[in-house]
């Protein structure tokens, strides 16, 4: 326990952003020398709004929200800043971005059967997470575990909180991720490809569900995505990444109606328009994309 | 209506798969029905679509259809005769004229094997010698896919996502079939990268007179490619039709739920998008035509 280390990290500086986030760069060892998985990406998300990282596989979307957490894989290393409500995260020992990580920083990913212990009943994976950092009594937590459940507009919560992973839907599942990242009500939610996997339907619930959680709540989020359409739908900002580059960040209506970079305008062609068949979409050029997918 | 001949016909299909219980539930013994009561009809030279949500069917259908699996119930009849029960000659006939291209790139090409090797594969299990020799017709079609018909011996490993599925689809091609199955064979591609794919597919139909059976569970890409649709919910086709029927005015509420579900671009950003774009285009004309 350090409650020196959550009370500095707590407190904010008065003017700064929720994030603030300047030449963020992430470097791999490997043996042909240092790999630059992104390169200088600058970006800041205020209270309540949400910043949408988009880009295709390799562009460093991931990397970057990783980056933030403090939890890049195998030697990674980070340089520039993060600063959480003013305060530098990068440099900050393992301990202390422990503290950080699920309160102050919650993260929900792709797959939620895969972040899901299948053996624990799933009240007692998010009891387990908010004690952690909040301790308390069992039934305390408990009592969280149920009102995040409901929350999250899962039905009849005080009986599936004893329910397995397995006797879930997808969609369900991804609704019990979100409630263990909001039960310790985190002042910026990280979701890396939240609804990639799930059907186009749940997807719209799950998109309907973030955005009033979000109202509720006034929590900063990252959306990272490699689909447009969806980080049309949610993002107040976006920033558009490529091969590690940032490419152009801007309002979502600016990047939407008034893209200025090639490859975004390249992008915004490729993509299939359910609405519009009949006009003939360009062939994307061949500099995108296809040699590193 | 629609005068193009009919390539395939699909009747009545269904398939019960049947789970077994284990230990004190061995007599236990349990019905589900995948796919109930289906009918389609693939024309010459066309591509029919199916779209559905996770456990739709769509997929048992089209390994159905491609004869991985056996019907419970139903026929299928390809180019006038019934292969519901093809066996032996009549099955390789069948396996020459209809191909399937698979959603993963990756686990459908044996990692071990040259692209030479998986891509003539087709030819060396129907016992087929091209007349132009096998490795001329490799480097045709390698070179047509879009790849460099000197990486003949390349593994798929040295290969990108989009240039894998470009090896799959020579693959398909080596036999010259009627019929393609694409079973999510873009899904797992990146935007541009689905593009380029997508177009690759249409001029093939175009150059060859290809059908497809185009499995997604992508709305917005069977747009782009399909001239008819199906739409499966729960092991059913609930609405068929051709593309604007379906797209522009469906009649079934699970269409129309589907359909309001996919996330679309606000329309007043991409009706200023194509202004600027346009302005851009007037004001510098000579800019306009960098490419060809």
């Amino acid at each position: 326990m350090s409650p020196t280390v959550t009370r500095t990290i707590s407190l904010p500086v008065p003017g700064a952003s929720l994030l603030e986030v300047d030449d963020l760069t992430v470097t791999f060892p490997t043996t042909a020398g240092d790999v630059d998985v992104v390169r200088k990406a600058s970006f800041a998300v205020q209270h309540g709004q949400t910043l949408g990282i988009v880009g295709e596989s390799g562009s460093g979307k991931s990397m970057t929200s990783l980056a933030i957490m403090g939890l890049l894989p195998n030697g990674g290393r980070t340089t520039g800043s993060v600063r959480l409500s003013g305060h530098e995260l990068v440099g900050r020992s393992d301990r202390e971005m422990r503290r950080v990580r699920g309160d102050r920083i919650a993260m929900v990913f792709q797959d939620p059967l895969s972040s899901l212990n299948p053996y624990y009943t799933v009240g007692l994976q998010i009891e387990e997470a908010y004690r952690a950092h909040r301790g308390g009594s069992r039934k305390t937590a408990r009592a969280v575990t149920i009102e995040a459940l409901e929350r999250v507009r899962i039905a009849d919560a005080s009986r599936r909180v004893d329910h397995y992973p397995h006797q879930f839907s997808g969609g369900m599942r991804q609704r019990i991720m979100i409630a263990m990242a909001l039960c310790l009500e985190p002042d910026l939610l990280i979701a890396d490809e939240p609804t990639t996997a799930l059907d186009v339907t749940v997807q719209a619930q799950i998109l309907d569900l973030l955005s009033e959680l979000q109202r509720e709540t006034g929590t900063g989020m990252i959306f990272i995505t490699h689909d447009l359409a969806v980080v049309s739908q949610v993002a107040d900002d976006v920033l558009v990444m490529r091969g590690g580059d940032p490419v152009e960040m801007g309002s979502a209506e600016q990047i939407f109606s008034r893209p200025q970079a090639p490859y975004t305008r390249s992008l915004l062609d490729a993509l299939p328009r359910i609405d519009d068949p009949f006009s003939e979409r360009p062939t994307a050029p061949a500099t995108t994309g296809e040699g590193q997918a | 209506m629609n005068d193009a001949p009919v390539l395939l016909q699909a009747s009545g299909l269904t398939k019960d798969f049947t789970t077994k219980g284990d230990g004190a539930f061995r007599a236990r013994t349990t019905q589900f029905r995948a796919v109930d009561d289906v009918g389609f009809v693939v024309r010459a030279g066309e591509t029919l679509g199916i779209v559905g949500e996770s456990g739709s069917g769509k997929s048992t259908t089209a390994r159905m259809i491609a004869k991985l699996i056996e019907p419970t119930a139903g026929t299928i009849t390809f180019d006038g005769e019934d292969v519901t029960a093809a066996r032996g000659p009549a099955l390789a006939a069948f396996r020459t004229k209809v191909q399937v291209v698979f959603q993963d790139p990756f686990s459908s090409l044996n990692p071990r094997h040259t692209v030479e090797r998986i891509v003539s594969a087709p030819l060396d299990y129907q016992g087929i010698t091209p007349k132009q020799g096998k490795r001329a017709l490799v480097r045709d079609l390698l070179d047509r896919v879009g790849l460099n018909p000197d990486h003949l011996q390349r593994y798929p490993r040295q290969f990108s996502g989009g240039q894998a599925q470009r090896i799959g689809i020579a693959r398909a091609l080596a036999v010259s079939p009627k019929l393609v199955i694409c079973d999510e064979a873009v899904s797992a591609l990146d935007v541009s990268v689905q593009a380029r794919i997508i177009d690759l597919l249409r001029d093939l139909q175009a150059e060859r007179g290809l059908s497809y059976l185009f499995i997604a569970h992508d709305l917005a890409v069977v747009r782009q490619i399909a001239h008819d649709v199906a739409v499966m919910h729960r092991g059913k086709v609930v609405e068929q039709g051709d593309r604007e029927a379906i797209f522009d005015h469906p009649q079934d509420e699970y269409t129309k739920t589907l359909l309001a579900a996919v996330p679309t671009i606000d329309p007043g950003w991409e009706a200023a998008r194509a202004t600027m774009l346009e302005q851009e285009r007037t004001d510098a004309p000579a800019a306009g035509r960098t490419e060809s």
